[in-house]
């Protein structure tokens, strides 16, 4: 399990920390074998030279003070891996969120919202073990034994031997096991997946099952299935354990040899007992770091998963450009008012499909223009570029006699009120979701716009009123309030031009009418484009523009389009549109 | 406690298998004191030139706990393993077979895996509790008795100032820690929570916060409060490391105590200086023990937050009456009487509801949505229980009903489609898991779904999963609709049966509905008005109250609330 070079690439920048991680540890472990270097003189002096407590006195307390100073490094080693962790969490949440604004919003695929916050969060706290503790265990794991047996040699050739023939031993029968636990794992993962796939069904049919008085059963196959799993996990954990047999077997059994082997020299050759037990103290020391090497493993695989996630969202190639301008706009002033749309083609980043082919057409001042068409036709990218979220890739968008990309984008946006299918509802008070249409807004004036999108009076039978928190994403809204919060928005922010896509099938068709009646009130004396799937809607517009397959096939008036009996009267019959 | 104490219970009867793994575990511990012990006892023996065959039995011992203490930690990694398996697999059929009586519930969305995820990250945390927060304290005082007898050997004042330095050592490094995180904890809690807030906003809100040219607050706001999680984080970790640092202190200082205390002691000939390393040695093995005591208290904690959350969401559970008093039904009239209900105080979903439906009767139940159409299904299924009112059928009133008797007479089309992974027949026979072919057959027919189940491949045998997304909406209803159709019923009830489908569907679904048998009652709850005429009685509800009730003509021929919903529908 090689560190992948783009993690390292994030380490780069704050390597320095990288590098205190690794001098505080090695100087933790310098102090822990000074301090047992000391130990082992106050003991022998005690057992085999008659010294007294006033003798070893001092002894003692340099000891203590060098168990403190290994303490504190310890300690430090923490510190310094806590920074730098921090750091890189910092570092690639801000790389997720400018590629994120760099894809932009088309780019956002709506299925995928749950998971990119998801990665955002807690896919980059994942990688706290792995960067923080098994990265540098990894290096440490080599140099904390080398500094060890810098200090074995020199006293003792034996153990040192010793400790450098079975240190190998650990890595090896760790990878060679760990590779064939790692085979096992992978289809052990399949069985999970599959195991979280049938709660996740069963979980959202309880309510079926519930009615079908079919419960009794399923409980009975959960724990069915929970046998398995634990019957197959533990048949790939009996080898993951031999894993840690292993290490253990071998570093206790290093001790009993280098115990065994000490002891009978020192019965029949001249060596010293002082550093005998220097050495029995510290061999455990040696094959520690190995150790816990072995149980940051998992927190290393699991580190590494998290950060090819986070490394996928970072390279993804999608990036929307939108042109520099800073020509500011102000509709209501302009001489004139027509938006047009000359020879538009558009295709999505990373994409060869056109979905957008030589679209043309003119909406003049205080108009209704409605686009219909099946899913998939074309409409929201026309407001897209309406709204400056992308730019054509061919043709122009004129605004009277401004090319929309010379209009600073902002200045531009400050014309229109947007009314999107599915408005989000932000977290925080139903006053702060109204007041972003505008947020210089006196309190009366939000009031106002709610009376007109008829949501005042809802608002008011809230516990709060106005400052009543509505929850992540409006969750305690219905589809229909949420609608009017966005209607509330548009009344408030009064602009000249509207776009709008008209609500569809998450309504009922009753409140949908009344939702729509209301938005025709908003729509009087005002510019608006919108996409209609209504007859009602479509009725009332002043232009109709019929759009199949990225092309405008048809353009006119509701009767007009009838009397033709081509695709627009197909899709009207259809109730489609 | 009371949360962690009732998730102990949940294991009860796995008691002696955790003994087991228990006193495993402290073997592991104890082989490493035993190791140390004698191989210090061995050296230092030897030191004094002790003839070799006085030392064979500490060469055998050495040899002994140097492979005893891999061979339980083997034995202990295995048995607690396969322990806390099947704690999860105890954890999971508890949890599911709490969580059916409490839903649907207006509090628990089912259909997010929001649920599922914290569920199953919950049962996770819970899984470990006895690896992580049973065992190290039992193991912690098992090992603090051994340690204890093995010192009373050398001296009464050794084993006493040794347990008071190990107690000491184990209890205050995490008071000390709870002590400095315990507001910091709740922070971080509540910076996360806002961090996640923000964080959805900005990714399924990033249209709306660019059209309003907002994105610069948005940064500027994820920064600041990431920054301050960052930070409350840092502390955090920084406090927890502390663990680490001070018990590694805490033991060096048990060691120097008892070196003060031993030493003169020696001099004076009370103790033999042999056994100088082998105390000292053995007090820094024993602290193995320790080391996992902090984390113990860090997993508690994480632990009762866990079981929390799910009992919450479990304990949510209405009072559901189990009475089985009389199940006898003598007629399947179905009356309520003055019933309301409310979901969350916040508003009522019905009140005052009155009206009976006789056995056979052709029902439409119409409304806007949110009117409490579907909350009276709930009602009728007695997957809740009206709070004020009385609903009977026949002469026996809902509270004295049986959930699952009263569930035999009724079948439901419900208003969310969910299918389950498996084949067409699976999901069928899940009505009436002994049906015959012929009865399948008649509920396929019925629900007009012949000819498009003759063309599947397998046919019946078709994989629903296999199929992916070729299921449309209004094949998926039709297919509910089989189900529902097989099951043995006195009463139908249809939930919306009419949404999201296309028009042919829909008169599809409306030709089965008409075939329904004259002595079935029917329940058709729906907000589209079509062929309404068909039905014996109309029941309209509009915010939670029943406003008319009439056939189609009778409320047609009047200005009724209903007759304004049919003509908007038609668009006159």
């Amino acid at each position: 399990m090689k560190p992948d070079k783009k993690i390292i690439d994030e380490i780069k920048p704050v390597k320095n920390k990288f590098i205190f991680i690794l001098v505080t540890g090695l100087s933790a472990s310098a102090f822990t074998l000074l301090s047992a270097f000391i130990l082992s003189r106050v003991i022998n002096n005690v057992f085999l030279n008659n010294a007294g407590l006033s003798d070893v006195f001092s002894l003692l307390i340099i000891f203590l003070i060098f168990t403190a100073a290994k303490s504190l490094l310890v300690w430090l080693q923490n510190y310094f891996a806590v920074e730098l962790t921090a750091s890189i969490k910092v570092q690639l949440r801000n790389k997720i969120l400018l590629k994120l604004e760099e894809s932009g919003p088309e780019n956002i695929n709506s299925e995928r919202t749950g998971e990119i916050t998801n990665t955002l969060l807690k896919g980059v706290d994942k990688l706290d073990d792995y960067l923080g503790k098994f990265l540098p265990q990894l290096f440490l794991s080599a140099l904390i034994p080398i500094l060890i047996l810098i200090f074995v040699f020199p006293i003792d050739l034996l153990t040192g031997i010793v400790f450098i023939v079975t240190a190998p031993i650990i890595p090896l029968f760790m990878f060679l096991i760990g590779s064939a636990a790692e085979k096992k794992n992978k289809k052990q993962w399949h069985t999970l997946s599959r195991m979280n796939a049938y709660f996740f069904d069963v979980l959202q049919g309880i309510v079926t099952l519930k009615l079908f008085n079919r419960t009794k059963d399923v409980l009975i196959k959960i724990e069915k299935i929970s046998d398995v799993f634990r019957i197959k996990t533990l048949a790939v954990l009996k080898i993951a354990f031999i894993s840690s047999l292993v290490l253990e077997v071998a570093s206790t059994l290093s001790v009993a040899v280098i115990a065994v082997e000490i002891g009978l020299r020192l019965l029949y050759s001249d060596f010293p007992f002082v550093n005998a037990l220097f050495i029995l103290i510290i061999a455990p020391e040696f094959y520690l770091p190995m150790r816990m090497l072995g149980a940051s493993y998992h927190a290393g695989m699991e580190g590494v998963a998290a950060f090819e996630r986070v490394a996928d969202l970072i390279s993804d190639k999608t990036k929307s450009e939108i042109t520099n301008s800073n020509l500011s706009y102000d509709y209501n002033s302009a001489a004139n008012k027509s938006i047009e749309f000359r020879n538009i083609y558009y295709s999505y980043p990373g994409s060869e499909k056109e979905v957008l082919k030589d679209i043309s057409f003119k909406a003049e001042q205080n108009t209704i223009t409605a686009f219909v068409g099946e899913s998939g036709a074309g409409k929201s990218t026309v407001m897209k570029l309406l709204l400056r979220f992308i730019e054509p890739k061919k043709g122009k968008i004129l605004i009277g006699d401004y090319d929309l990309t010379s209009i600073d984008a902002k200045s531009w946006r400050n014309n229109i009120s947007w009314l999107p299918q599915n408005p989000h509802l932000f977290s925080g008070t139903i006053l702060d979701n109204i007041k972003i249409a505008d947020s210089n807004a006196d309190f009366d004036s939000v009031i106002e716009a709610a009376k007109n999108a008829q949501i005042h009076n809802f608002i008011m039978s809230l516990p709060k009123g106005y400052n009543t928190e509505i929850g992540e994403n409006g969750a305690k809204l219905s589809g229909g309030e949420r609608q009017r919060v966005a209607l509330a928005r548009a009344y408030l922010r009064n602009s000249p031009i509207i776009i709008a896509d008209e609500p569809t099938s998450n309504l009922d068709l009753f409140v949908e009418h009344e939702i729509m009646n209301d938005m025709y009130k908003l729509f009087a004396d005002k510019t608006v484009i919108l996409i209609a799937h209504r007859l009602h809607t479509i009725e009332k517009a002043d232009s109709i523009i019929v759009m199949r397959n990225g092309e405008i096939i048809d353009t006119g008036s509701h009767s007009e389009l009838l009397k033709r009996k081509g695709y627009y009267k197909e899709l009207i019959e259809a109730g489609n549109a | 406690m009371k949360t962690f104490l009732k998730i102990l219970s949940l294991g009860k009867e796995y008691k002696y298998w955790m003994l087991l793994a228990g006193f495993l575990s402290f073997l592991t511990v104890g082989s490493g004191i035993g190791l140390m012990m004698t191989s210090s006892y061995l050296i230092a023996k030897a030191a004094l030139l002790t003839p070799i065959y006085q030392l064979q039995v500490a060469i055998v011992g050495v040899r002994f706990f140097g492979i005893s203490r891999g061979v339980f930690r083997y034995l202990e990694r295995l048995i607690s393993h396969n322990l806390t398996f099947r704690l999860l697999q105890k954890l999971r059929v508890w949890f599911f077979s709490s969580l059916i009586p409490v839903v649907p519930s207006k509090t628990i969305d089912l259909t997010s895996g929001d649920l599922l995820n914290r569920a199953i990250e919950d049962i996770e945390n819970i899984e470990h509790i006895f690896v992580r927060v049973i065992s190290p304290p039992f193991v912690f005082l098992a090992s603090a008795i051994l340690m204890f007898l093995l010192l009373l050997l050398f001296g009464l004042n050794y084993a006493v100032i040794f347990l008071v330095m190990y107690l000491f050592s184990a209890v205050s490094v995490p008071a000390l820690t709870y002590f400095l995180s315990k507001k910091l904890g709740e922070e971080i809690i509540r910076l996360r929570t806002k961090l996640k807030e923000l964080a959805v906003d900005g990714v399924q809100g990033i249209s709306e916060i660019i059209f309003y040219g907002e994105k610069a607050r948005w940064n500027s706001d994820f920064n600041s409060i990431h920054e301050k999680l960052v930070t409350a984080e840092k502390r955090m970790k920084n406090i927890q490391a502390l663990h680490e640092s001070l018990t590694g202190f805490a033991m060096n200082i048990t060691v120097a105590v008892l070196l003060f205390t031993a030493i003169p002691d020696v001099e004076n000939g009370i103790l033999e200086g042999v056994y100088l390393a082998v105390i000292t040695i053995g007090i820094m093995a024993s602290f193995e023990a320790v080391v996992s005591i902090p984390q113990a208290f860090q997993y508690l904690s994480l632990t009762t937050k866990s079981g929390d959350k799910l009992f919450s969401i479990i304990d949510k559970q209405q009072e559901h009456s189990k009475a089985d008093k009389k199940t006898q039904i003598d007629n399947y009239n179905l009356k309520f009487e003055n019933v309301s209900f409310s979901y969350d105080n916040f508003r009522e979903a019905l009140s005052n509801i009155s009206f009976e439906i006789k056995k056979g009767e052709k029902t439409a139940i119409v409304g806007e949505s949110g009117a409490g159409k579907s909350t009276l299904v709930n009602l009728v299924t007695k997957l809740w229980n009206a709070e004020k009112g009385k609903i009977t059928i026949g002469t026996t009133e809902y509270s004295d009903f049986n959930e699952t008797k009263l569930r035999e007479i009724i079948s439901v089309v419900p208003q969310k489609v969910h299918l389950f992974t498996g084949t067409i027949k699976d999901n069928l026979l899940i009505a009436k898991p002994d049906a015959t072919d012929e009865e399948l057959s008649t509920a396929i027919r019925k629900a007009g779904l012949e000819e498009f189940i003759n063309n599947l491949p397998e046919r019946l045998n078709t994989n629903i999963g296999e199929l992916g997304k070729k299921l449309s909406g209004g094949e998926s209803k039709r297919l509910t609709i089989a189900r529902a159709f097989l099951k043995d019923y006195e009463i139908i009830i249809f939930d919306e049966a009419l949404s999201h489908v296309d028009s042919l569907t829909e008169s599809l679904i409306l030709d089965s509905v008409k075939s329904i048998p004259r002595s079935k009652t029917l329940l058709f709850i729906t907000h589209k008005l079509n062929r309404m005429e068909m039905f014996d009685k109309i029941l309209v509800i509009r915010n939670g109250r029943l406003i008319e009730t009439g056939t189609h003509k009778e409320l047609l021929e009047q200005n009724t609330f209903y007759k304004r919903l049919f003509e908007k529908q038609n668009n006159k």
